[in-house]
């Protein structure tokens, strides 16, 4: 799931990321062609017949133009004559290798130089002659006497194109980035998941590996319980707590195998039935009367049967409800009550598991949470179980989108509350 | 003592021979195999009343034993309980859908209850 949402947001990324490079660049090109045409034209509705017949005076506009402006090279202005096009003035010092002085052929220039004279329309190009490659905007003038002066800005053509791609690299660059991110994210999810793989399947083998010995071991231990007449008490004792450790180790593994299993269940789809939870808990609580007459322990039972339904495997959901009860009443002194109750609100199911037993230290707490930890005061209590009870079932009420919480206060009590999705009648 | 014959397939020499030592006491031919190919070859040759079969095996395992009574013997496979250490569904699914009769995790048993298990499905 994860995988295909990963994938489907690189591509996202990819197609957006392109999209808006391909804009930037664009747009940065139109905005510069934009931005320098108006300067042209500011600088040349600046300029009236007198300017331009004043050509020293002319030479010191373009030069304060060049000054004023770092990225502009060369600003000038072309007239039209017999010889062709000639330059009335420039923004070079005379001593400058690049100066050309009033008269002088521009025997480069371009067709769309040309045209101007004819059109006198501001255009721009980016055109190639002696002093190098340019990106020049042109703008003409209409003197007194009705000829045409073209004005020109030139910024050399490496520095547009530059700024075009600086623009640019910024969408592309946060694309990048954001890919990498996006694979990382992937490559870590997914050794993550090989982690997790690997670790169930070492317990799941080492766990299978381990109960043929143990098969063995309790057998034998089994079998010579059986000949009492040839053995001593104590060598019988002896036997028998073999035999119980062996089926408390035999206990051990049967969890581990669970533990596995549920977690590869995790990434499976499950089976899903409709399920009425109210019945699933009074299953439950009818396991475990006997155990909690014998720890004289009473469980108070509200659950209205028949109105709570959700879509889950109903022996999983018991093996949720037994395994809280049953720790509720594990935990609980003697004449305490365990309180079941059901509730029923628009979305969700709740199950709550309230007991006056021992609690869980506050301390102790995010431990018990994440499995293979007993509490303190739970070891105490008695030497039975593995510290799986709660991480299972809450890894099961997980696997049908419900959630399992708790509250404790040690030597107070504890409420576990069971949360499942609310299934519509059939 | 009962006239029928028992095979069991089990890799595991210490539970092949306590199952074996159980059954006797009640069972007149209780055959040891400790590989799969020669444990179908006894199933063929003998015919057996009752078939105890591992799964994990070096070899031919349980599974390839399965397989091979589904197409030679198919009215053996109602005479298999599957003796296995591996509880994961897709195990006990993928032994199940073989119509075996049983599904026994060993670890979880005391010898006595197997006996009994056998006791129950040979009567």
């Amino acid at each position: 799931m994860l995988k295909r949402l990963i994938f489907a947001i690189s591509i996202l990324v990819f197609v957006v990321g392109g999209i808006l490079s391909y804009f930037v660049f664009k747009q940065t090109g139109i905005f510069q062609r934009k931005s320098l045409i108006s300067r042209v034209e500011t600088v040349s509705s600046l300029l009236g017949s007198e300017d331009i017949l004043n050509i020293d005076l002319l030479k010191e506009k373009f030069k304060g133009v060049v000054a004023a402006n770092s990225d502009i090279r060369f600003a000038y202005a072309l007239a039209e004559s017999q010889e062709g096009v000639i330059f009335i003035a420039d923004s070079e010092d005379p001593s400058s290798p690049d100066y050309s002085p009033y008269g002088q052929v521009y025997d480069e220039a371009s067709d769309v130089l040309l045209n101007i004279f004819d059109t006198k329309a501001s255009a721009y190009e980016i055109a190639s002659d002696r002093w190098g490659t340019w990106f020049s905007v042109l703008s003409a003038i209409t003197l007194d006497d009705g000829s045409v002066v073209v004005v020109g800005l030139d910024i050399d053509a490496d520095s547009y194109y530059r700024t075009i791609y600086v623009y640019t690299s910024i969408p592309i660059s946060i694309t990048v980035v954001l890919l990498i991110l996006l694979i990382s994210a992937y490559r870590i999810h997914k050794k993550d998941e090989e982690t997790r793989k690997v670790k169930s399947s070492f317990i799941s083998q080492a766990s299978h590996d381990l109960r043929s010995p143990l098969s063995g071991i309790r057998w034998g231990s089994e079998t010579l319980l059986k000949s009492k007449e040839v053995l001593t008490k104590e060598q019988q004792d002896t036997l028998n707590m073999i035999y119980v450790s062996t089926i408390k180790i035999a206990s051990i593994l049967k969890d581990l195998m669970q533990i596995t299993v549920i977690d590869a269940r995790i990434k499976k789809d499950v089976v899903k039935n409709y399920c009425d939870i109210a019945s699933v808990v009074q299953e439950s609580v009818k396991d475990l009367t006997l155990f909690s007459k014998e720890k004289n322990i009473s469980i108070d039972v509200n659950v209205v049967e028949g109105s709570l339904f959700t879509w889950a495997d109903a022996q999983d959901l018991k093996q949720v409800f037994s395994n809280l009860l049953s720790n509720s009443i594990k935990y609980s002194n003697s004449g305490t009550s365990v309180q079941i109750t059901t509730t029923t609100y628009a979305k969700y199911n709740v199950v709550s598991i309230i007991d006056h037993g021992i609690g869980i230290p506050a301390a102790e707490v995010k431990n018990v949470e994440q499995g293979f930890y007993r509490s303190t005061n739970a070891r105490k209590m008695t030497e039975e179980g593995t510290g799986l009870g709660l991480y299972s079932a809450k890894k099961v009420v997980e696997l049908y989108r419900g959630t399992l919480t708790f509250k404790s206060e040690e030597n107070k009590g504890s409420t576990f509350i069971v949360t499942l999705p609310k299934a519509n009648a059939k | 003592m009962q006239n029928k014959k028992i095979i069991i397939i089990e890799d595991d020499k210490v539970t092949n021979g306590f199952l074996r030592k159980a059954l006797s006491e009640f069972y007149t031919s209780v055959e040891s195999y400790y590989d799969g190919q020669s444990g179908l070859d006894a199933i063929h040759k003998e015919k057996p009343d009752l078939i105890l079969l591992d799964l994990m095996m070096p070899g031919l395992n349980g599974f390839d034993v399965l397989k091979d009574l589904k197409a030679n013997s198919p009215e053996l496979l109602n005479h298999v309980i599957i003796m296995s250490n591996s509880s994961e569904n897709n195990f006990v699914a993928t032994a199940l859908e073989y119509n075996v009769t049983s599904f026994v995790v060993k670890g979880d048993y005391d010898l006595v209850d197997i006996v009994e298990i056998i006791k129950k499905k040979l009567n």
